[in-house]
């Protein structure tokens, strides 16, 4: 059982992500303007839609000087479809959810759109249809794939080789594999199955060749019916998986990182405060959420010789590493 | 993308614009829509992100690392299974340090930790995904009607020693808890054929699916082989079975599963020699059947609850006639003058002749990783029913009922020092109660190296037989003539354990060294003795055939050390040893009335029992393994004999290849390259054996 390191070894001090991101938006986006209106579009009245525009609208209030709370519409898709008027009557448009980003896309917005609550393959393949990157901007669902090598670093530091699995969907994160191998003292190891038929052999395959292994999303490959095969295979072989949400350290993942919607609401609040009222804005470029957080099997950890940390010093820990770069 | 031909360029140019969005937007879903078989329509969304996942891995499942183990434990998997060569489940076993497997007959296999085993070695609890496997009757454990396949089992986990708060009565020696593969990680159809010496014929088909939330495998197989070769009159040993077996997963919800299994096997068994007399070579046919539910549900905090049922039913058939001069070696003028019968008169025979029913339900918790203290507490209650004429002389069922509850404590005093107490107590309406505690400590060096120290007492209560039977002959006009033998209000025996360990991990987690001491004592062991107070109904022939009564007496005492060494450099390239040296000393006695009290000095159990497997693969697919075994002399008790320390070699090559997605493998197995040698009995050979396997599967 690895010994949890103190996060003061690894932050350097320096600015938070928060901050940084800050800076970013004042130096490229374009000044304050009075409101016209943001309009949310939620796929439905779903409490993880209802919880992401709850603290969405409440960081709005509390980022922005009492006269100039910017005015927020929202639309429920399980109640009533959004028409291009709607988007005609707001400066910006905030879609909640994969089936709202489709339909908010497919009405080819003029409005800057910062898509919420979706995956970024779903993103990537909506972006492509409708009209320049600037105007358009997404808080993806996935976590950077060096956020899970940290923790994974944190809780298994003798662990030496990483196994990750993409699919289909999951193929177009290959730059970002190859942008970590350069940056990581671990050995990546990837293995591509074509279709959920062949996630067991693809999966073999790298069990025998890795000490751990990352989760990627990618659906038509990994879901919820086999994710399980996967972790039970994995632990079969005495291998940490790290996932990426918290159902798969509830079913026996040694840990996850993931974003919940109140953290995701938080970034887009602190976005749109930036942007909101000038229909000329452009966003930041679409990434991975800032705002994260972490969670530990506690008893698959241990079994596995993990190391044992709370989870809120995880957060701290990883986000200094990330800091540091 | 083709745009539509026209004559106006500027139609063409407006229709393009109109259409290119949509095109695009279709090509899209088109491609989203084809991607894969069978996912037309497939809509990747925020689900996979947020929903549940079937927790598989729950408590229940999650293993101490093995320095954080308080009993030594020998995990065989899958890849040492296949690198084994084995043929038959059992020899697995003998993989393990300190354990004894032998053959009574071709088709009745005999394992043991620690030797002292006669055919029906009764003291290791033995598990298919926590259910016991054991006779009701004979109390053993019939390894040829596990009724699962060996292509079925993803893994062994055997614990040498003493377990009964979390392994349940009969985990006396210890406790082989054998995990069958999950169906869904076999989905799709799989076949396997052997041939080869004995008339080896064995085949097996294997089918995994998925049926809205519910996983499963139906298993078919069938298998027959003649028995070993004896060195007199072929004995009539060999097998003929066909078995179904079904196992299926179910996850109505993510924190909910349900597994049931079920299965069924029924063939005919040769009949082979017996203690004292020779039977005609005639077939038992013997059929047996378990259907097992447990429903776990994972709970907040890495808790859970888990409760599970099964029955096992075993069927026995054992018929024969032979003339009563053959079957006890006399001439025919001396049983007429002893017995009084009529000139060359038959009587009818077959001892494994009986019925047993087992059903058990058990409730466990096993609570929140939490803080210094995780608790696994439960209850259980079980039923065992026999019914044997010959065996209990009664025509009707026997039943006992006995209740169980058991707990166990981990508590982690510090970083470095884990206690560990757990107590069984178990109640019979035939046998009272009694309790079974253990306690351990483990001390950890570093995460890598732990040394343990443990204590414990486990009781065996006797079997439903051992405590009612009554093997009563009778002839043909209803007379008894020969009592052979007879329960005497035998108690529970009890092992004590003491053990030292050490388990370590070198070389980067490529070696793993376990060793352990320990000193071990039966007493009161439930065994037969001849009592020659008791009169025959002819009393002439007492003096031929003392009656041998079930009581308990004398003790074993078992002192040595256990190794095993395994490095793993790839799944299927390690190379693994294990050694036990045992020295042993028992009393007991030979005959009641007068006592006659026997010390022994000499080792019944083997001094060394050693294994070692290697295996390495090669280019192309090849696979090679070979395995050398190595028991010292050994006395088997009951109807065995003294058996000469033997060698044996086994090989094996592979070759695996992949066509069209469909894999396939076929082995060449060798078992025991060298000498003959003698198994259990003095008739009984085991010679060299070559066997051909294929395996291929379709996904």
């Amino acid at each position: 059982m690895a010994a949890c390191p103190n996060k003061d070894e690894t932050a350097r001090g320096g600015c938070l992500a928060t901050g940084c991101l800050g800076l970013l938006l004042l130096l490229t986006c374009l000044q304050y303007a009075q409101a016209a209106g943001i309009l949310v579009v939620a796929s439905s009245g779903a409490d993880l839609y209802s919880r992401f525009i709850v603290t969405f609208t409440e960081s709005l209030t509390t980022g922005s000087p009492a006269s100039d709370t910017p005015k927020v519409t929202v639309i429920y898709l399980d109640e009533r479809e959004v028409t291009g008027d709607d988007l005609a009557a707001s400066s910006v448009a905030v879609t909640v959810g994969t089936h709202a980003a489709r339909s908010v896309s497919a009405l080819d917005p003029d409005i800057p759109v910062l898509y919420t609550i979706i995956p970024e393959s779903v993103y990537r393949a909506l972006a492509s249809s409708t009209g320049t990157c600037t105007r358009q901007s997404a808080i993806f669902l996935d976590q950077p794939l060096a956020r899970q090598a940290a923790l994974a670093q944190v809780l298994f530091p003798a662990a030496m080789r990483y196994g990750l699995l993409l699919g289909p969907t999951s193929s177009e994160r290959q730059p970002e594999i190859d942008a970590l191998r350069k940056v990581i003292d671990r050995k990546l190891v990837v293995n591509s199955a074509g279709y959920e038929a062949d996630i067991a052999k693809a999966t073999n395959g790298l069990l025998y060749r890795v000490d751990l292994l990352l989760a990627v999303n990618d659906p038509l490959v990994l879901n919820r019916e086999n994710a399980k095969w996967l972790l039970y295979s994995a632990y079969q072989r005495r291998l940490p998986v790290i996932g990426f949400s918290r159902a798969y350290v509830n079913a026996g993942a040694a840990g996850a990182v993931f974003s919940e919607p109140e953290q995701m609401a938080r970034q887009a609040a602190e976005i749109l405060l930036h942007v909101n009222g000038k229909a000329a804005a452009c966003l930041p470029a679409a990434g991975f959420p800032v705002y994260f957080s972490v969670a530990i099997n506690q008893s698959v950890c241990s079994s596995l010789g993990g190391a044992i940390c709370s989870e809120d010093t995880l957060v701290e820990v990883i986000t200094g590493m990330e800091d540091h770069e | 993308m083709t745009l539509p031909h026209s004559q106006s360029v500027s139609l063409k140019r407006a229709i393009a614009l109109l259409l290119l969005p949509m095109a695009v937007t279709s090509h899209t879903a088109l491609a989203a829509a084809t991607r894969g078989p069978g996912t037309i329509a497939l809509q990747e969304n925020e689900e996979d992100f947020t929903g549940d996942i079937d927790t598989v891995i729950s408590a229940t499942r999650i293993r101490q690392p093995l320095t954080e183990s308080p009993s030594s434990v020998t995990i065989i998997d899958r890849d040492t299974i296949v690198a084994s060569g084995a043929i038959e489940i059992a020899d697995v076993l003998r993989l393990v340090p300190g354990i004894q497997v032998s053959y009574p007959q071709g088709n009745q296999i005999a394992v043991t930790y620690h030797g002292f085993g006669d055919a029906f070695p009764r003291s290791m609890q033995v598990l298919v995904d926590g259910r016991s496997i054991y006779q009701p009757s004979f109390a053993d454990v019939d390894w040829v009607f596990l009724g699962i396949e060996l292509e079925d089992i993803e893994r062994i986990e055997i614990i040498r020693g003493p377990n009964s708060p979390l392994y349940g009565s009969n985990a006396v020696s210890g406790v082989i808890n054998i995990i069958t593969r999950m169906p869904w990680q076999d989905r799709g159809t799989a076949a396997r054929i052997t041939t080869g010496d004995l008339n080896t014929r064995h085949g097996m088909v294997r089918h995994g699916g998925k049926q809205g939330a519910l996983d499963y495998r139906v298993t078919l197989n069938y298998q027959e082989s003649t028995g070993l070769e004896g060195d007199s009159e072929s004995t009539n040993d060999g097998r003929q079975l066909r078995g179904a077996s079904f196992r299926g997963l179910w996850n109505p919800r993510p924190s909910d599963e349900f597994d049931i299994q079920l299965g069924y096997t029924a063939g005919d068994l040769g009949g082979g020699a017996e203690a004292r007399n020779n039977p005609p070579a005639h077939d038992k046919q013997v059929s047996s059947d378990y259907e097992f539910i447990s429903w776990r549900r994972a709970l907040r905090d890495e808790a859970d609850i888990r409760w599970q049922f099964y029955h096992n039913g075993y069927d026995s058939n054992d018929h024969y006639r032979q003339l009563l001069s053959d079957a006890y070696g006399q001439p025919d003028a001396v049983i007429q003058a002893l017995l009084g019968t009529a000139p060359n008169e038959s009587a009818n025979f077959g001892l494994f002749d009986y019925q047993g029913q087992r059903y058990d339900s058990e409730l466990q918790y096993t609570s929140p990783q939490k803080g210094r203290l995780r608790t696994v507490a439960g209850a259980g209650i079980r039923l065992n029913r026999l019914e044997s004429e010959v065996l209990t002389n009664r025509t009707d069922w026997i039943d006992e009922l006995s209740e169980r509850i058991f707990v166990n404590l981990g508590y982690r005093a510090s970083d470095r020092l884990l206690l560990n107490f757990g107590a069984m107590a178990e109640n019979s309406d035939q046998f009272g109660a009694y309790l079974s505690p253990r306690i351990d400590a483990n001390w950890l060096f570093d995460p890598e190296h732990s040394a343990r120290l443990s204590y414990a007492r486990a009781k065996r209560n006797p079997s439903l037989l051992e405590s009612r039977f009554n093997n009563v002959y009778e002839l043909d006009n209803g007379t008894p003539y020969l009592i052979d033998f007879v329960a005497k209000d035998p108690g529970p025996e009890t092992l004590t354990s003491i053990e030292l360990g050490y388990t370590g991990y070198w070389l980067k987690r490529r070696l793993l060294l376990d060793a352990k001491l320990f000193h071990e004592q039966t007493d009161d062991r439930i065994r037969f003795v001849n009592d020659l107070s008791l009169q025959q109904p002819f009393p002439a022939i007492t003096s031929l055939f003392p009656v041998r009564v079930l009581l308990n007496d004398g003790f074993v005492r078992v002192i040595g050390g256990e190794l095993q060494l395994k490095y793993q450099a790839g799944p299927r390239d390690f190379i693994s040893a294990q050694v036990s040296k045992l020295e042993t000393d028992a009393s007991w006695r030979l005959q009641l009335n007068p006592d006659v009290v026997t010390v022994w000095n000499e080792s019944i159990a083997p001094v060394y029992t050693t294994s070692v497997l290697a295996s390495k693969t090669l280019p192309d697919g090849f696979e090679v393994s070979a395995a050398w075994y190595y028991v010292s002399n050994m006395i088997w008790l009951g109807d065995g004999d003294r058996i000469k320390g033997y060698n044996r070699t086994d090989v094996r090559l592979a070759r695996r290849w992949k066509s069209a997605g469909t894999g396939m493998m076929l082995e060449a197995i060798v078992q025991n390259i060298g000498d003959d040698y003698i198994t259990f009995r003095d008739e009984n050979l085991f010679e060299t054996r070559a066997y051909l396997r294929f395996t291929i599967d379709f996904r």
